[in-house]
């Protein structure tokens, strides 16, 4: 690894149990700051599941026990008195489907920084709102109807209130879990073209099906297998040659 | 190795592959002949070798399509798209073998065959050791045989050696000749740089299998003796 990069999240020995069955096995892997990580592999490989734990999304599954050590940055993320609304602040997720508030869109984005203290006052508030929907690329689409409901929105416009929803409270990291299939070409340009910008700022992680997505957005490619970690690469090197014949079977449609 | 999940991907893998075999046979037969008719000077051979050309060319713009349908519709990815990209450039190393068939048959009028006898015979050889290459850099196409192809890009030097061991005997015939034969003389120039760079394209081809088969590109696989690019 070149030394001037920087890891913001370091997973070591990462396992994960829903009851008796494992879905991740010792998983081990250093993201790297303000570049985009995408996780690839069939249904069922543990990709999601790995995202997830991330932030603390499978506290919320009674029979889920996650072990190992997952770090962002300093912050041990398992650390049981750590308080996940804050982590979740820190690292924000995006999901399938859009999933705004049934609220406007103004309130949709000005929610995390209110019940977070980010904000003293009315138009700092405003100014949060109207930045986080510029940095989402949304803003000169909604700025005339910052008081319409966010469900009133298209499917890719939803995506994007959900991705300024995120930026608002100032996280550092983003996950996102397949925030594209839901999304016609069009709208998925759009996102696409939204992380890669939103990668100078942000360290961006993504669960992707597309494989076509993951070369074109991402720095570097992780590609899970029956909850393993099989390989990790410069997303250049996974899809040209890759090192492990299980990447290469999967990449290049061997699933026999 | 696995087969594709997509029956149809496999299928036109497959038959891009064959596609570079078939195109591969018919350049090595146009070398084959076209040597074969400079050496005898047959000039009989020369519609033959022209028509078979032709075929090769038609046969490089089928491979071109069938690769640029596979690029545009199944977006391959690692050994695939090594395997594609790589059949596109095998295709043009196949054409230029073609051309320089052709042209060796054009050359049969050269009266090679009334030469001197040495300058005859190290035309032959040299002649032999590319076209053996280009059989052997075929086979390792149709095998994927890697090893195959790396003896391919180290026995390139022996025929430079021959190579140039032919320019020198003819620099010293362009010294004697009388005027009206150094055309003649020229031509043979060109005719032993002809064959000579059939092995040259036969150790592309040898380097674009090892880039497909590895992903490895192969940097000064080959020893140059030949610094003054003659």
């Amino acid at each position: 690894m070149s030394s001037n990069t920087e890891i913001k999240i370091n997973a070591e020995n990462v396992n994960v149990f829903y009851g008796e069955k494992q879905a991740i096995k010792n998983v081990s892997i250093h993201v790297e700051k303000s570049k985009i990580t995408a996780l690839i592999g069939p249904s069922g490989c543990g990709k999601s599941t790995f995202l997830r734990c991330i932030n603390r999304m499978n506290d919320v599954i009674p029979s889920c026990k996650v072990e190992g050590k997952i770090y962002v940055d300093e912050i041990d993320v398992n650390n049981p008195e750590l308080d996940p609304v804050f982590l979740r602040a820190r690292v924000g997720m995006v999901f399938q489907k859009p999933n705004p508030f049934p609220k406007s869109i103004f309130e949709n984005i000005a929610y995390g920084p209110k019940i977070h203290g980010l904000t003293n006052s009315k138009s700092e508030l405003d100014d949060i709102v109207k930045e986080s929907l510029i940095k989402a690329g949304l803003w000169s689409e909604v700025s005339d109807r910052l008081f319409d409901q966010g469900t009133s929105l298209s499917g890719g416009q939803q995506q994007r209130l959900c991705i300024a929803r995120a930026i608002a409270v100032n996280p550092e990291v983003i996950l996102m879990d397949e925030p594209c299939s839901a999304l016609d070409p069009i709208a998925t340009a759009k996102i696409e073209d939204l992380m890669i910008s939103l990668s100078e700022n942000y360290t961006i992680v993504i669960v992707t099906h597309s494989m076509q997505q993951a070369a074109r957005i991402s720095q570097k490619t992780a590609f899970f297998h029956l909850g393993e970690l099989i390989e990790v690469d410069s997303t250049d090197k996974i899809f040209t040659n890759p090192t492990n014949t299980k990447t290469q079977d999967y990449i290049t449609g061997r699933f026999g | 190795m696995t087969k594709h999940t997509l029956s149809n991907f496999e299928e036109a893998l497959t038959e891009l592959k064959s596609s570079v075999s078939k195109m591969g046979g018919l350049a090595e037969k146009l070398c084959q002949d076209g040597l074969s008719a400079f050496i005898s000077s047959n000039v009989d051979m020369i519609k033959n070798c022209n028509e078979q050309d032709k075929i090769i060319d038609e046969a490089e713009r089928s491979i071109n399509q069938q690769t640029f349908r596979l690029l545009a519709l199944q977006a391959p990815m690692a050994i695939d798209l090594r395997m594609i990209i790589t059949s596109l450039q095998i295709a043009s190393c196949l054409e230029r073998c073609g051309d320089y068939g052709r042209n060796l048959a054009r050359r049969s009028d050269l009266g090679l065959s009334e030469a001197s006898p040495s300058l005859s015979s190290g035309m032959k050889r040299l002649g032999e050791a590319a076209i053996l290459s280009l059989h052997n850099s075929l086979n390792a196409h149709a095998t994927g045989n890697v090893e195959l192809a790396k003896q391919i890009c180290l026995g390139d030097t022996e025929i430079d050696k021959i190579y140039l061991s032919i320019f020198s005997k003819l620099i010293k015939e362009i010294r004697d000749v009388p005027e009206e034969r150094i055309t003649q003389v020229s031509q043979m120039f060109l005719s032993a740089k002809n064959i000579e760079r059939i092995g040259d394209q036969a150790t592309n081809i040898a380097e674009l299998i090892i880039f497909a088969e590895t992903g490895e590109v192969l940097e000064d696989s080959r020893i140059k003796i030949d610094e003054s690019s003659l």
